[in-house]
Parts: structure tokens; sequence; C-alpha cells
């Protein structure tokens, strides 16, 4: 089943590293560390929203795991438990 | 200029600006500081064109407090997203009162203003169902001594804040807008029936606001009966619904009609008088020339005018003489006689200057 | 004019009238107090400072002074209060000087939200600058204080302002705070190091303050460019250890180590993103201040 992602607001705070990636968001005033894989997930979401099975296609380039999709939906979670990112109303 | 004049000069005629000096900005940003409206001031220079006209170092101090006002707005946002979760479990109307709600009507009023605790207005039924909820959901109780849990729940019109454990967040939760010991009948139930929703709001549609006339009466009642530490600030906040509502046609003879209502003509006539006299708050002229208040004569309404006047002034060492401090502490006492009985209140203020401090000591 | 070319006495008689102007980096403050010990912890560690003139635009007033009523001659004690407020509750009269101290800290911290105001030491070189974060206890004002004596100029002990407009360090050379043992450490590193008087029993143990080189002060109006961020710890008798530090790790840390992180919102994200982006980033562990000094010259003549 693949769902529409988008950022919770634009101005998603984003900074990346080789060994983690630290985001911020506005609204909240926190602060999150976040995995690479998470860092960069999150980075594909500030070019645009993106559907579930887009995030796998472009995650997928460049990490290679094994359950690719099972990490996907970990990392959204946990981005959205830290109201980075939300499920797109349409 | 009398230095005492600076910060009320300024808010009613930015373009003032340009005429103070180096030394005349030093007060008036210190006075500023002080009453709280140092946003507001950006605000209001802005919106005039005269932020050029701000010496650098004065307008540096003006621009971070601007910039700590859209941090606010952010703050009060979130925590209004955690309160309407809290409240959407209870199917009752809540209503947003004073700073809270000028930012989500998205009032004049809320510009550069900073914001503190939330303040709410729910039906008096439903206070044992609201406090509980709260609870649960990680608000803690303050003022927990015997002594201000009475005070506040029987003679004032509020439970005692409750505190987010976490975040730390203050939110004062009424029934009424004064306390039912003042003698004056205002009915809170008539508020929350004509409470406004949010316009286009979404995701924070649990909320209400009072109507425009209703905002206005609370804005001066605050005021006029309450604590006079942050007069001038309020005053502001006044003269910015004022300007905003005041405009919408019908607006001065519902207002009129509704105070008779709910007997706050009172306040509402010193409203109308000191945000005209020292902000030039646009008022018709009809209702500036006859006393809103019937019991308002030339000596009672003289005698009002040395006490306000000066009270109004930034709470700083540049406008305390002798006369403005005992002013003030005569406004104090004054609004808390209106809301407490007289044999109550002289046991309540000793309470608080004198045996509070030290027993906080211990 | 500098504070120096005061005579004491008339030194004396400006702070009692609250006519003691200073340009304090891109602060200028008016300070207030009848404490002769106020009066000679200025004329001791403020000597270089210019002067403001009469008629400038003054950003901070701040007084240090008895307490209305009783506690005047009973147990004296002194407020600080800052434009008529007091934040803080009154101390025992000796320690006028650190309360001022203390409180120029903390005004600077809520007020001055046109930076990112971090909790450390930063001092530069070349042009570049140098930022010791570290809790209190961790020997970030003694190395300071060594630093500055040697080829650093220093541009804090305590606060380092980042201005968020363009990313540089802007110098508020004040005195270098000092506790307990850290002062003697400190008054042993050469003739020209001068030490303020120590105040006893604070809250913090002894404290005292140490001189800012006049050529800091003389340079306050230069900021610089970060370059290094070294996060010190102090443990006895250890060995020295140094080791590069993740960029990500390092931000978080500085979140914690900034006073205003929560009210720049992502404004101070993005400075505090710029800043590790821009710096070489280290942690050193250090037995003595040799040690450290080396690792510190080792680490910046890259």
């Amino acid at each position: 089943m693949s769902e529409d992602w988008q950022l919770t607001r634009a101005d998603i705070g984003l900074r990346c590293w080789e060994d983690g990636c630290i985001a911020y968001q506005p609204l909240t005033g926190e602060t999150h560390m976040l995995t690479p894989q998470a860092g960069r997930l999150l980075g594909l979401l500030r070019r645009g929203q993106r559907t579930t099975q887009e995030l796998l296609v472009e995650l997928g380039e460049d990490v290679a795991m094994p359950e690719l999709a099972e990490a996907v939906n970990n990392w959204l979670l946990q981005l959205s438990e830290a109201h980075l990112v939300c499920r797109r109303l349409s | 200029m009398a230095h005492s004049d600076l910060v009320v000069t300024l808010l009613r005629e930015p373009g003032n600006a340009a005429k103070l000096t180096a030394n005349e900005w030093d007060v008036l940003v210190r006075q500023a500081r002080h009453a709280d409206v140092m946003g507001q001031l950006y605000a209001r220079l802005s919106e005039a064109f005269q932020l050029d006209n701000v010496p650098e170092a004065a307008r540096q101090h003006f621009e971070t407090a601007w910039n700590l006002s859209h941090r606010h707005r952010l703050a009060v946002h979130w925590e209004l997203l955690g309160i309407a979760d809290t409240l959407a479990l209870l199917d009752i109307p809540v209503v947003l009162l004073k700073g809270a709600a000028y930012y989500a009507a998205n009032r004049m009023a809320a510009k550069g203003r900073l914001f503190t605790d939330v303040d709410i207005l729910v039906p008096k039924s439903a206070l044992d169902s609201v406090e509980q909820v709260f609870i649960r959901n990680g608000w803690v109780p303050t003022h927990l001594n015997a002594y201000d849990q009475r005070y506040y729940r029987k003679w004032m019109h509020e439970l005692p804040p409750m505190q987010h454990a976490r975040r730390g967040t203050l939110i004062d939760i009424h029934h009424t807008l004064l306390p039912p010991t003042t003698g004056v009948r205002c009915d809170a139930a008539t508020l929350i029936a004509s409470a406004q929703p949010l316009v286009g709001e979404t995701e924070l549609g649990v909320f209400k606001v009072l109507a425009p006339s209703d905002m206005v009466l609370h804005s001066a009642t605050h005021l006029f009966y309450g604590e006079f530490d942050r007069a001038l600030r309020e005053l502001v906040d006044l003269d910015q619904l004022i300007r905003e509502l005041g405009t919408e046609p019908g607006f001065w003879p519902e207002i009129i009609a509704r105070a008779r209502q709910l007997d706050l003509l009172n306040p509402l006539h010193h409203a109308v008088r000191y945000t005209h006299l020292l902000l030039d708050t646009p008022i018709p002229t009809e209702i500036l020339n006859k006393p809103l208040d019937p019991k308002m004569g030339a000596v009672r309404q003289r005698v009002l005018d040395a006490l306000f006047l000066r009270a109004f002034r930034p709470n700083h060492m540049s406008c305390n003489d002798t006369a403005t401090l005992l002013a003030r502490w005569l406004s104090y006492v004054r609004s808390h006689w209106l809301r407490m009985p007289i044999h109550l209140l002289v046991p309540h203020l000793l309470y608080k200057g004198v045996i509070a401090p030290r027993k906080k000591q211990a | 004019m500098i504070l120096a070319q005061i005579p004491p006495s008339e030194l004396r008689a400006r702070l009692a009238h609250g006519r003691l102007a200073l340009r304090v980096g891109p602060f200028r403050f008016s300070v207030a107090s009848p404490f002769a010990s106020v009066s000679e912890g200025m004329a001791t560690l403020y000597p270089d400072f210019e002067l403001a003139a009469e008629d400038e635009f003054i950003d901070f007033h701040v007084s240090v002074a008895p307490p209305a009523g009783m506690r005047r001659w009973v147990r004296p004690q002194v407020n600080f209060s800052f434009d008529g407020r007091v934040p803080f509750k009154p101390l025992p009269a000796s320690q006028a000087m650190p309360m001022l101290e203390w409180g120029l800290n903390w005004v600077i911290t809520n007020h001055a939200h046109q930076y990112l105001i971090l909790h450390a030491a930063v001092v530069e070189r070349d042009g570049r600058a140098l930022i010791l974060p570290a809790p209190p206890g961790s020997g970030k004002s003694t190395l300071c204080a060594a630093l500055v004596n040697s080829d650093w100029r220093l541009l804090s002990d305590e606060l380092a302002l980042i201005r968020l407009t363009d990313g540089l360090i802007i110098p508020i050379s004040r005195p270098v705070s000092l506790k307990n043992r850290s002062i003697e450490l400190v008054r042993a590193l050469g003739k020209n190091v001068v030490v303020g008087q120590a105040c006893a029993n604070t809250g913090k143990g002894t404290v005292a303050h140490m001189r800012p080189p006049t050529e800091s002060v003389r340079r306050m109006a230069e900021p610089a460019r970060p370059a290094w961020v070294v996060f010190p710890q102090f443990i006895q008798k250890s060995g020295l250890t140094c080791e590069a530090r993740s960029k990500s790790t390092a931000l978080v840390e500085l979140v914690h180590n900034a006073f205003n992180y929560n009210l720049l919102g992502l404004a101070g994200f993005n400075a505090l993103g710029d800043l590790v982006e821009a710096c070489d980033i280290h942690r050193i562990t250090y037995g003595n201040l040799e040690q450290a000094y080396t690792a510190i010259d080792t680490l910046t003549r890259g």
C-alpha cells in the first residue's frame, strides 16, 4: 500500500553529515538526531511530497538493505512522532 | 518632552521618532522593556515607516523583541494544539481569552506581543471534568497551599493555574469574568453562548473566541478591575482591539447595549476614555461626550483621572515619583476592593506582601 | 578615554551616581554602585575599557547596591538590579563585584538575541576563532586564561556571541572568571597577569577574576570567523587524548551549551549548523595545562 507523505512544515531544518543528521521543527521547537538514512528520507521529502513507493525507489538507489520497506516504514513512524512528517490528506 | 510620556508619545504618534535624542531613546527602551511593549512599538514604527529614524543601537533592541514575538507565536500555536487534543475528549464549549484569543483569531492586538499563559473560559458545570482531563494529560495544579487554593477557587473566578509537567506552560481555567464576590452580575453563560468559532481555522477548531463586543469588554474589565502591573500593555491591547473592531458597522450601539446587559458600563467607560486620552484611539465623539457610566460625576471623574493617568505610566524608575507610586498602589487596592469584600481584602494583601516571601525562604 | 584615566575618587563618585558608562564589546553598559569593592574591582579589572559618552545610547543600565530596608545594616547585602528590576535574591555585600559580573552575564544572555550565545570560551589567533565549550568545572576558564596569556586574543571567557546575520564571533573581552584552585594557577602564569580580589564563600566556592589582556580589550571591535571547536575535559593526572568529533554529535552538544537556542528558533538552528559545518571539531582530555596548550597549538596550526 502506497501512501502520500510530506513535511509537516516547509521550514523544517535539516543538516546532514556522514555519520548522522540533525533536524529542527520550528513549531515544536525540538531538535532531533537522526540516522543518516532517516535523514536522507527527510531530505527527499524536503524536496517535495513523495509516496511510500517513490521513497523506496529513491532510497533503494544507494541504500542497500534487505528489508528496506520495513525500515522506511519505521523511519516514517519515527519522523511522524517527531512531528517532522505526516501523511498527506487528499 | 517629559520622560514619563515617552512610550505613550511614540505609541500614539510614531512620527515622533525623528525628534528623540539618544538619551530619550535610552529611556524609552527601558520604559518599553519594563512595560512589555517592545514588540508592539516595533510594529507601530514599522507600519509608520519610521524604523529608519530609530538609531541603530536602539533599533536592535526593538528588532530582537519583534523576532522573539514570532517565536512566541509558534510556541502558542503548539500549546493550543496540545490543549485542543486534551479538550477534544470533552464535548463542551471552550472559549479562548486574551493573548491566545488574539493570536488564534488573528487580531491586530497579537502583533509583536509576547504570550505567557493560556486563558480559557468554560461553563462552570464543566469545571471538574476539565480539571480532571488536564490532570490525566500531564498538567499539574499549582498554588497548592491552602490559602491560595481558597483564594482562587472561592473568591476569584478561576481554578488555580495548572502547569504542564513537561513543557512548563501555564493555563488559567476561568468559569466567569469577574468573581461572584464583586456583586457585579456578569453572566458567563451569555458570553459562552455568543462566542464565535475561529474563521477558516481547522487545527484549532475546538476553540471559540468571544464575540467582538465581548472581547473588548473582557479586555476592559481585565484592565480596570485587575491588578495594574501590566496596565500599559493591556491598554495597548485595548487600543488595538478597538481600532480593529470599532470600524465594524453597528459595533458601538452593540457594545453599549451589551455592557448594560452585563453590568460592565463602568469598565467600558474607563476604556473609551483612557484609550482615547492616552493613545488617541478613535472613539465616536458622541460616546466621549456623554459618560457611559451614569454614576460618573465630574468630581469622581477628576479623581479617577488623577489616579489612572498616572497609573498607566510604565512601571519604571524614570516614572516613579511619589505621586505615581501612590496612584499605582491605590489602583491596586481599588482593583482588589472591586473584586473582594473589603473585610477579606487586607488580610490577603498582607499575606502576599509580608507572609508569603518569608515562607518561601524557609 | 579609558577607565584607567579616571582618578579613583572620581570613579567612586561616578559609580555612586550611576554615571559610569562603558563600551563592553557591542554593548554599552552603565553601572551604578556605592560599594568601594566595586569601584576597586572596576579599576583592577576594566582599566582598558573605553568609556561611553554621556549622551550616548546605553543598552543596559545595571546596579549593585544594598537592598532598601533593614538588611542595610544587619548582615549587609547586595542586590543586582537591571532597569529597576531585581532578578536574583540578594547576596552578602562582600560579593558585590562577582555579583556584578554574574549580573552582566545574565543581562546579556537574556536580552542579546541578535546573537546565538554559547556557554563557551572563545579565543582568536591569525584572524580565526577557537571555541571551547564546556560545562562548569571542566577547566575551560583556566585553559582560556593560559591561552590568552600566550599568543591568543581573548574574545570571551564565558559567553561566545555568534552573530546571526553572518556567523562571526563578536568579542566581549570581559574579565576571566576563576574559581578555587584555578585562581592560584592563573596568578602563577606570569608577571603580567592581574587577578582581582578573591571572594570566599560564594555559591561557587572562592571566586576571582583575571584582568583581560590590554591587547584583547583594544581589539574588541574586531570580530573573528570561527574555525575550530575543541571540547576540553580536565581529568587530574591523566594523559592527553585528542580525537576528532562527529559534527552531528557536536551540534547536539552545542545545543545543550547554548543559552538562548530555544528563543531563536530556526535562526539558531541554522547558525549552529553553519558553525559546525565550518569548523574542525575535536575533543581533548588533559591532565595539565601544558598538554592542553600543546594539543591546541598543534590542532590550530594546520
